[in-house]
């Protein structure tokens, strides 16, 4: 357990930081996209040192649950139960209409264009 | 010395304060009276505690002074006041994540958590700063502003739960909750002087805790004793249906056997700490070797047994915790859309749908959380998964089946720091993620592999004005094994 070093920036482009803005439903400003391309790239560098090291035969854990859990057998009885009141999850929302809708833009015809 | 460390552990500690409500040697209406004029006292200083709810507080103190007086059983936290970190759910305050996001959220619910300590007659009085959505170790990264470390105004209190740390180290709370992704309970614990206990993955139901990353997120005490943590992991401990992920197990007897002869534990520390390879240093701070140096002595001198293990993928666990963590956050975090809860930005009339999720999400996210979902996105996306995701799943394996053969060459608990130093200035790392990110060497392990740890207060670093701070050691079980875990702390603590 050595202490980890930092090293040299990843080279990542604009175009990377763009594509997974829009991916991640982000939208920086050009500023913030030369800083996120800087940062972002210092830790995949740090992070690829994992392609150094040999896998081969481990199966990838997901869940330490398998140690506390028959993940085979049924965690929940399949039976409904009653859901918050809608009163309760609308009062959660930023803008409703018609007093029993979520509000959110036009999304039919050009609306929805991302 | 401040005011604020002269005045840390004053606080009876939440065993004994129990001990006399039940027993009506004191209400808890003066109990919560107390509380509250410590923290108008003392939280302006350390900014630990984000929102105080007297009324309610109040409230519920007489509730468990009237079932005393009833002659009914008041629960085991009778009348003990506790604050609560920002991103556990209550249908009391708001629940805001430390976020712009969600800044006027109101749950519907209270998470099992709170129920549970409800019901164990326990008192919450406040909420506690954090990172933003559980995200930093330093809790510099809040809509709240920074909080203080009680022990030097100068630095920082930890995080993410560094809210809860500072409040019960300055004494403000007897007990409070935190959450622990990738050792958000221990290290501020450590950075502050307290004990904090992160359960087995599974042992606490995570239902109502804002989701940061699923597979590792767990809550847990921050205390002023080990014998506290044990009696509210009791509380807290146990299976529940709003949480599938929730083991079935009843919750432990974690207090019957507490005092523990060191004689019948081993201890097991990592090799690469007692022996550095020839040319490497630890890394670690002097007060922190030291400490470590201290610990081992005084476990062997009082009969306890010392075994140097080895932890090999421990040097790749902080590459396949940020990638794990990272990616589960860009999915969890993707429920914010300013449609059903949260921040929504104002935009103009013929915006579209994609526009009010961007814009909403760009402004309610601080950019370390938006640089977290941007790193969890690029791992997870097409042409990256093997390389980085699947990769980092795979290293998670070979991280746990290091603790679990130092467990099966008999270890009853691996001994180690939490961090490679005391607590650093505040904004000593905000510029730079990545070396913010490596201070957690130490904690991340123990998330991937899903095992309880401990941190127990044990030594002081001597800082350059003088300033005592505080070092905890690390102490971590095999899961599911938190009354052993917690009979091992407690050795530590009486040789601290």
């Amino acid at each position: 357990m050595s202490q980890p070093s930092t090293t040299a920036a990843r080279q990542l482009t604009e175009a990377d930081v763009l594509h997974v803005a829009h991916l991640a439903q982000l939208d920086p400003t050009p500023q913030q996209i030369t800083q996120y391309r800087a940062q972002l790239g210092s830790i995949l560098a740090y992070v690829d040192r994992l392609g150094t090291l040999d896998l081969t035969n481990v199966e990838p854990m997901s869940t330490p649950l398998e140690a506390t859990l028959d993940l085979a057998a049924p965690q929940a009885a399949d039976a409904p139960t009653p859901p918050l009141p809608h009163a309760a999850l609308l009062a959660m929302a930023p803008a409703i209409s018609h007093e029993h809708y979520l509000r959110v833009p036009k999304v039919i015809g050009d609306g929805g264009a991302a | 010395m401040t005011d604020s460390q002269s005045a840390a552990h004053a606080l009876t500690p939440a065993h004994i304060l129990a001990h006399q409500v039940r027993t009506a040697a004191r209400s808890a209406a003066s109990i919560t009276d107390d509380a509250l004029a410590r923290i108008a006292r003392g939280n302006p200083p350390i900014n630990a505690l984000t929102q105080v709810f007297a009324d309610h507080a109040r409230a519920r103190a007489a509730h468990i002074d009237a079932l005393v007086a009833a002659g009914q059983d008041p629960g085991p936290l009778a009348g003990v006041p506790f604050a609560i970190k920002e991103n556990i759910c209550t249908t009391f305050g708001l629940t805001t994540c430390a976020s712009r996001m969600l800044e006027h959220y109101r749950s519907p619910f209270d998470a099992t958590v709170i129920t549970r300590l409800l019901a164990a007659g326990a008192v919450p009085i406040a909420k506690a700063n954090c990172d933003e959505f559980a995200m930093g170790g330093s809790t510099e990264n809040s809509i709240f502003g920074p909080t203080r470390n009680p022990h030097d105004h100068t630095r920082v209190a930890g995080g993410s739960s560094g809210g809860s740390a500072a409040a019960v180290a300055a004494g403000l709370v007897p007990f409070a909750l935190g959450t622990d992704t990738g050792g958000s309970i221990r290290q501020p614990a450590s950075h502050c002087g307290c004990v904090g206990l992160k359960p087995t993955y599974g042992r606490v139901s995570r239902y109502g805790l804002v989701a940061y990353a699923s597979s590792l997120d767990q809550c847990g005490p921050l205390t002023t004793s080990v014998r506290d943590a044990a009696l509210i992991a009791a509380v807290l401990c146990g299976p529940d249906e709003h949480d599938a992920t929730c083991s079935p197990a009843p919750s432990p007897d974690l207090l019957t056997r507490l005092e523990e002869p060191p004689e019948s534990l081993m201890f097991g520390i990592p090799r690469q700490l007692l022996h550095p390879p020839a040319g490497t240093a630890t890394g670690n701070s002097p007060g922190v070797s030291h400490a470590l140096a201290l610990a081992i002595k005084k476990l062997e001198a009082a009969g306890a047994h010392v075994k140097p293990i080895d932890l090999p993928a421990s040097d790749h666990a902080i590459a396949a915790y940020y990638l794990v963590a990272t990616a589960e956050a860009s999915s969890n975090l993707a429920r914010f859309d300013g449609v059903r809860f949260g921040h929504r930005a104002e935009l103009s009339p013929g915006a579209t749908l994609a526009e009010l999720y961007r814009r909403s999400r760009t402004e309610g996210f601080s950019p370390e959380v938006q640089r977290r979902i941007m790193l969890g996105t690029y791992a997870l996306s097409s042409g990256y998964y093997d390389a980085y995701y699947l990769r980092a799943l795979k290293v998670r394996r070979l991280v746990k089946a290091d603790f679990d053969a130092a467990f099966a060459q008999g270890c009853t608990a691996v001994l180690m720091p939490n961090a490679p130093g005391p607590a650093f200035r505040l904004g000593e790392k905000t510029s730079d993620p990545l070396s913010m990110y490596l201070q957690d060497v130490y904690t991340v392990g123990v998330n991937l592999a899903g095992l309880p740890a401990i941190s127990v207060p044990f030594a002081h670093e001597i800082g350059p004005d003088g300033t005592g701070l505080p070092i905890g050691l690390q102490l971590v079980g095999p899961a599911m094994g938190e009354a052993m875990l917690l009979r091992a702390a407690r050795v530590l603590e009486k040789l601290a």
